[in-house]
């Protein structure tokens, strides 16, 4: 009990600034009447590809293939200077991150809405896959920085952007992704992603509750090393 | 070209040409829009990440299927990556991954979230 300490600031403020997220969520409405006006620009037809992305399963080629062209779409159109939307750390992990986030929750969303999957499954996906992004990215860092201890923490502290950074930018690429789906697909995407967060705040709790438990579990087993 | 041009013109090209692989067709359209080294480099190192997220998914996925838990699967990855090193240096590596994991799902579960009203 000794190391609850470090997280116990944490889990005091998370279930406010739980709630301020949550008063940033868009209406549905809103969100398809935007699609919609990209279609009177011709930028709506339906692509088999994007189809298939959704059907296709949460790990594998087609799923990392569809990633690997939204990062590529991001950073050229960043570098260009021609984003509609600001990228304050357009590090190629800043913009793995988000796109795989992204588009994981868009899948994810549509697989609970057509009922391939149980929305509580649904949940567990986005958390594992939240842990193995983290870990994907926390090993990319201590290659990349070797032995540098303070620069390897630092690193992976501020590899998750800021909240205001992700709901700012998974709005936009979650809507470029339905637009080249059906009509029908569309909605079940947002139905999806109503679903899932009419549950994510309890479930959220409970695992950053296991995400603790893990942290301590570690830093007990290394402090443990160290006596 | 616009970012909505540039998606347009990567799902096309990747739907056109199946036969192509991914890499094949975002070096296709970035050559076609004078893309910089420098953006072509920022490209692979976001690929690479990719590939290793799917590789850490495929990993936790197996685990799962021989029964582990996702922390039990978090511990031993986060003892691979550690191995070698201080047991000091050790101990700060593992708390800035689990402020990470904890941020990442906050973030995973509390996005931009529309909601959806009748009528």
């Amino acid at each position: 009990m000794e190391n609850e300490y470090i997280y116990s600031e944490e889990f005091q403020s998370y279930g406010d600034r739980l709630k301020n997220s949550l008063s940033e969520y868009v209406n549905l409405e809103s969100a398809i009447f935007d699609v919609n006006a990209g279609a009177g620009e011709g930028e709506s037809e339906s692509l088999k590809c994007m189809q298939e992305f959704l059907d296709a399963s949460l790990v594998g080629d087609k799923d990392t293939a569809m990633k690997k062209l939204f990062s590529a779409g991001l950073t050229l159109a960043n570098d260009s200077g021609t984003l509609p939307f600001e990228l304050p750390d357009s590090s190629p992990e800043g913009i793995a991150f988000i796109v795989d986030d992204s588009l994981t929750h868009a899948k994810v969303a549509y697989k609970t809405a057509i009922g391939e999957i149980p929305v509580e499954e649904g949940i567990d996906t986005l958390i594992d896959h939240a842990a193995a992004r983290t870990m994907a990215i926390a090993n990319a860092l201590v290659d990349a920085v070797g032995n540098n201890i303070d620069t390897i923490c630092n690193a992976i502290s501020v590899v998750y952007p800021p909240a205001a950074w992700a709901i700012q930018l998974s709005k936009p690429l979650i809507r470029y992704a339905v637009t080249r789906v059906s009509p029908k697909v569309k909605v079940a995407v947002f139905m999806g992603i109503e679903k899932l967060s009419k549950v994510s705040k309890e479930a959220a709790r409970a695992t950053v509750a296991k995400a603790h438990e893990v942290g301590v579990k570690v830093k007990n087993k290394q402090l443990t090393a160290m006596e | 070209m616009t970012y909505n041009e540039i998606m347009a013109a990567l799902l096309q090209t990747y739907e056109a040409h199946p036969e192509m692989e991914v890499e094949e067709v975002i070096a296709q359209v970035a050559r076609e829009m004078g893309a910089s080294e420098k953006s072509m480099e920022n490209i692979k190192s976001s690929m690479s990440l990719l590939d290793k997220m799917q590789e850490k998914k495929a990993s936790l996925e197996t685990a799962h299927e021989n029964g582990d838990s996702t922390k039990k699967w978090m511990l031993a990855e986060t003892e691979k990556l550690t191995q070698g090193r201080e047991d000091k240096d050790k101990a700060a590596i593992a708390e800035g991954i689990a402020k990470a994991v904890d941020r990442g799902v906050q973030q995973s579960l509390s996005e931009d979230v529309p909601t959806y009203k009748e009528g």
